[in-house]
């Protein structure tokens, strides 16, 4: 904490010594007179808004299909050596280069973003899911089957239970991809949200206002790694009795 | 009729470069009410012919018959109790014993009265609310047992199921099981390598040899219960059997070291358990 105080100090002496001009190293006051200012216009909570809305429907749709795809990968050996190599080799594609695909067939619209976000978000969620239930201990399955477990609930009441630490990982790894993919989208692509805002800033030469928006993105980052995925990650680990500490 | 009978079952294997003849040949009868327990070397195919029993693995030859009928897969009148108890540890003691009621469509009340019934029979009603990993081995195991008996299976298979506690906890659920076993009056066929363990237990014990997995010997134990680990009668009975066992470990270990190795001095032609005066 101490750190961070020490930081914003040395920051606003630095743009009083006026070494780069004001414009281009605005202090922090003024950045957070800017953020306070888009706060009140509600140009911020709006771009905000938008981009939230598109990633929890892209990342909604991500986590539904990369679930129920890497299920499939992890119990059927053919569709892993088909589509699973597949995947494979399509993560190794970082998601922004579906964009010029994705407006070719989508247009100048959201659905071409969803796109984007989607093919960012997927593949680590339909990885992880696989590694998660290929990693389930055999054992539960058999344990399972001499109870007369059917096979639709040996996969909703065994198999996925059992893999939920994984398929976490896999979440909140999906979705930090999904947020890189969709602010590289909306830099890119004129559409509002928090990418587009700060692309304005940077044609309107206001270096406060980029400074503002990133401090919101950061801010959006650490809410959901550290608030929302870390306790998540904490009740699982502490009821499935992973927890180390 | 026996409850359950195996006839001229054969086990392969395939491994990487030979296959592995775990089962050869295995004919035995499980009376109804029997405990029966199998012991051997490991290897010997003794946890195999449990799964088979068990469904969950077919034999390469031979048929498997419960009352009867052919053995075709898994089901509930056949319960596991696994090694490690395999209890669900996203499910409380509560609910791990509940699972297989609901697999069974037992609605919600039924399911924890009955659950709650069983957990009172392996005395762990307090620790319903508990999730497998704060309970101590035992408890797990206890747990394991009331999951298994909770689905009133006919038969009870149980695959080494003490081998991880230690030997106190061991010989508390010895006496807890049999007392299971007098009240229940279940089938149960039970696998261990520990030989006391087996004589502490069994109205028979059926000693399979390794390499190919075969019935050695058949010791039927008519010893008064309740039957204790360091009783004079249960280790004259267990040093018989170790006896049988040991001539089938010189030759099977033949197989697994070079020629070199000498089986007077590595100790395994020593007897295992102290022999007793002549009493």
């Amino acid at each position: 904490m101490a750190f961070f105080v020490l930081l914003l100090a040395a920051w606003e002496v630095v743009s009083r010594l006026g070494v780069w001009d004001a414009t281009l190293f605005p202090s922090p006051g003024q950045v957070a007179l800017t953020l306070w200012r888009s706060l009140r216009d509600g140009s911020l909570l709006l771009a905000t808004g938008v981009s939230l809305r598109r990633i929890l429907v892209g990342y909604g749709i991500s986590l539904l299909v990369g679930t129920v795809l890497g299920v499939l990968l992890a119990r059927f050996r053919w569709l892993e050596e088909t589509v699973g190599s597949l995947v494979m080799g399509l993560q190794t594609l970082p998601s922004i280069c579906w964009l010029p695909l994705a407006l070719l067939w989508f247009g100048l619209n959201d659905r071409a973003i969803l796109f984007v976000v989607v093919m960012g978000a997927l593949l680590s969620v339909t990885v992880a899911v696989q590694d998660g239930v290929k990693n389930v201990p055999p054992v539960y399955l058999r344990a399972a089957q001499t109870m007369g477990t059917r096979p639709l609930a040996l996969y909703t009441q065994v198999l996925l239970p059992a893999s939920l630490p994984a398929i976490l990982t896999g979440a909140k790894l999906g979705w930090s991809f999904a947020w890189r993919s969709l602010m590289a989208g909306e830099l890119l692509f004129v559409s509002m949200g928090l990418g587009h805002m700060l692309m304005m800033g940077r044609e309107l030469a206001d270096m406060s206002q980029v400074l503002a928006v990133m401090g919101v993105i950061v801010a959006l980052g650490l809410f959901t790694d550290r608030i929302i995925f870390g306790v998540l990650e904490e009740r699982v680990r502490e009821r499935w009795g992973l927890a180390t500490a | 009729m026996a409850k359950l009978s195996i006839r001229g079952v054969c086990k392969r294997f395939e491994g990487r470069g030979a296959d592995v003849q775990a089962l050869e040949n295995i004919h035995l009868d499980v009376q109804n009410g029997e405990f029966l327990v199998l012991v051997g070397p490991s290897g010997c195919g003794k946890s195999t012919l449990l799964n088979l029993i068990a469904g969950l693995d077919r034999p390469s030859s031979g048929e498997l018959l419960e009352d009867g009928r052919p053995i075709t897969g898994p089901g509930r009148d056949r319960s596991v109790v696994f090694q490690d108890g395999a209890l669900f540890p996203w499910l409380t003691a509560q609910g791990n014993i509940e699972f297989g009621l609901k697999q069974m469509g037992l609605p919600g009340r039924k399911r924890a009265e009955r659950a709650a019934h069983y957990l009172s029979m392996v005395h762990l009603s307090p620790f319903a609310d508990s999730l497998p990993h704060e309970l101590s081995g035992g408890m797990r195991q206890r747990v394991a047992i009331a999951r298994a008996l909770a689905l009133d299976p006919e038969v009870l298979l149980m695959d080494e199921p003490f081998s991880a506690l230690d030997a106190q906890t061991r010989e508390d659920l010895y006496g807890q099981l049999v007392e299971l076993w007098e009240q229940t009056g279940k089938t149960i066929v039970f696998v261990t390598h520990n030989v006391r363990e087996a004589v502490c237990l069994a109205n028979r014990v059926v000693l399979f040899a390794a390499r190919p997995g075969r019935i050695a010997a058949e010791f039927p134990i008519h010893l008064d219960r309740p039957r204790f680990p360091d009783d004079v009668d249960v280790a004259r009975a267990a040093q018989e059997i170790s006896h049988a066992l040991r001539g089938d470990r010189v030759r099977a270990r033949r197989e697994e070291y070079d020629e070199k190795w000498d089986p007077e001095e590595s100790g395994v032609l020593r007897p295992v358990a102290c022999r007793l005066g002549s009493r």
